[in-house]
């Protein structure tokens, strides 16, 4: 820039000829750029990989797709290019990695209770189809992560093999007793009581969600149902989802699938100040026949809004939406 | 380095797509039944159908008795929809547009026995033809156990 600005003249011309006040202003600001991206440099954040304590177990063409795409913000061997290195890019790759591996880890992938990998490989069969991971910034400097069509038939093949997918209830069903009962209400660490009058509200929607080997029923009060009505969204604060959850029996002969056993209800009350942090809706879950409520810290409503913010951040965090 | 000032462009546009885009609930409906209760939810994967089963408050009592006793006073409404894949995640299939609405209706006679009523229609009310025969069909809506929910 300095050699195009100045080189006109010959090399005396140089030595005496004083710069125009607009060349002065380009050498000024070449050199401010060049000091401060230099300057940027010493403070880019280094990248570095903690060791991998745990790796993924799944099918080698099921890897190798992960490696080509996810690797490098969700593992212990993060492979930055060189232009990922250079600062301010270098700031933004190094938040994704932290943020990446904090979201899931497939060097680290034993932390996970076997429910949550599954769930979490079905996750990312859904973070790909919708063309959410991998990022587009990403894919757009990294082309050769791009995955293919392909790609995601062999994802989703491979998540229908795992056990989830053909878990069912053959033994005889448990019925409450009670000893079950629990003797006050439930109440859940974010808040949340169990909203035992639910039976009378509305049924949204019905479920197979075959990818766990769950049924389910989603209930809204008054407040959601007006809502869907009329086609309010944001949903209004007070406005509450319940989904009822049951295991799948065996098929009779027809094909018939029955409810197993239940398994918990899961609670969103939308309340748009008490739950800022989780997008205005506050989340419970309450487990088994007593609806013991599922988590030691309120904490772990960001696992539920992660999730619900990846895939429907368009509908208000909300999966079901009525159908025709 | 170069990569950088069209990456945040891209960045920007990106942010303001996602500011502009208004989503609207399609027009969908619900379908409540009026003073009915949940007794069970039924998958069928060879008819590709998911159905609710409600009853009224003398056929949820029936659900929950131990002695299984029928009573004069129940009603049922089996409704069955087409199973479609939700819009936003592969893994759960749910209830599309409605296939048939089932009703069961007991009455006592004189002699003291109980016998039902049984209609199949549509959404829009027209009667289906009963293909598997009535008496079966009742028997299937009136004897599914409730589902259990504490
Ligand atoms: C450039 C870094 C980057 C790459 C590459 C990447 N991710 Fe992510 N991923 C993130 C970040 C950052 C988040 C946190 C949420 C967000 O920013 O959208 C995330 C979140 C997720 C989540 C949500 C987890 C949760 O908390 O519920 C899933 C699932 C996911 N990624 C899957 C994938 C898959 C599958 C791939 C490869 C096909 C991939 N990601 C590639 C950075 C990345
Ligand atoms: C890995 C993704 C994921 C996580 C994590 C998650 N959910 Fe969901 N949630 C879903 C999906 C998919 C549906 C719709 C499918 C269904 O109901 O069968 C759903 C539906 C729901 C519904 C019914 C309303 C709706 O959005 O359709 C409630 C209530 C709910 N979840 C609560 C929770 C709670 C409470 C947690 C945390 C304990 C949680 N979810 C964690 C994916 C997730």
């Amino acid at each position: 820039m300095l050699a195009a600005t100045a080189g006109r003249g010959s090399f005396t011309d140089m030595e005496t000829r004083k710069f125009t006040s607009r060349q002065r202003k380009w050498i000024i600001t070449a050199g401010i750029v060049l000091f401060v991206g230099i300057g940027l440099q010493f403070t880019s954040p280094a990248f570095t990989n903690p060791p991998v304590t745990n790796e993924i177990a799944v099918p080698d063409e099921v890897l190798a797709i992960f490696q080509k795409a996810c690797y490098d913000c969700h593992s212990n061997n993060s492979q930055p290019t060189w232009y990922d290195r250079i600062a301010p890019a270098s700031y933004l790759v190094a938040s994704d990695i932290r943020e990446g591996r904090s979201r899931f880890n497939f060097s680290d992938w034993d932390k996970n209770p076997p429910a949550v990998r599954e769930l979490l490989l079905w996750e990312m069969v859904n973070t790909i189809e919708q063309h959410k991971m991998p990022l587009a910034l990403y894919t757009w400097a990294h082309p050769e992560a791009k995955l293919t069509a392909t790609d995601l038939t062999t994802l989703k093949n491979y998540v229908n093999t795992l056990p989830g997918r053909h878990r069912v209830d053959t033994a005889a069903i448990m019925q409450p007793d009670a000893s079950h009962t629990p003797v006050n209400t439930p109440v859940s660490t974010t808040g949340i009581a169990y909203p035992a009058d639910y039976k009378n509200w509305t049924i949204i929607s019905s479920t197979d969600k075959f990818d766990g080997g769950s049924m389910r029923v989603v209930y809204g009060n008054d407040i959601m149902v007006r809502a869907i009505e009329a086609h309010q969204l944001p949903f209004p604060d007070g406005a509450t989802i319940v989904k009822v959850v049951w295991g799948k029996q065996p098929a009779d002969s027809a094909g018939n699938v029955l409810p197993g056993n239940f398994q918990n209800v899961q609670v969103m009350v939308k309340d748009s100040k008490q739950y800022a942090s989780t997008e205005g809706w506050g989340f419970a879950k309450f487990d088994g026949l007593q609806l013991k409520p599922y988590g030691k810290t309120a904490d772990f409503a960001i696992t539920c809004i992660n999730c619900h913010r990846e895939l429907v951040p368009d509908q208000d965090f909300v999966f079901n939406i009525p159908t025709k | 380095m170069i990569k950088l000032i069209p990456s945040i462009l891209v960045l920007l546009l990106l942010a303001a797509c996602k500011e502009t885009a208004r989503p609207v609930l399609a027009p969908e409906y619900l379908h409540p039944e009026k003073d009915m209760h949940l007794i069970t939810s039924l998958i069928n994967n060879s008819d590709s159908t998911i159905a609710l089963l409600y009853g009224n408050e003398p056929a949820i009592q029936y659900g929950k008795a131990i002695e299984k006793v029928h009573r004069s006073d129940e009603k049922y409404v089996l409704v069955t929809a087409h199973l479609r894949q939700m819009p936003h995640w592969y893994g759960t299939n749910m209830n599309g547009p409605i296939v048939s609405i089932e009703q069961v209706a007991a009455h006592l006679h004189e002699a003291g026995n109980i016998s039902y009523a049984y209609s199949k229609h549509n959404r829009e009310g027209e009667v289906l033809p009963d293909t598997v025969g009535q008496a079966a069909r009742i028997r299937f809506i009136i004897d599914q156990p409730l589902a259990v929910a504490p």
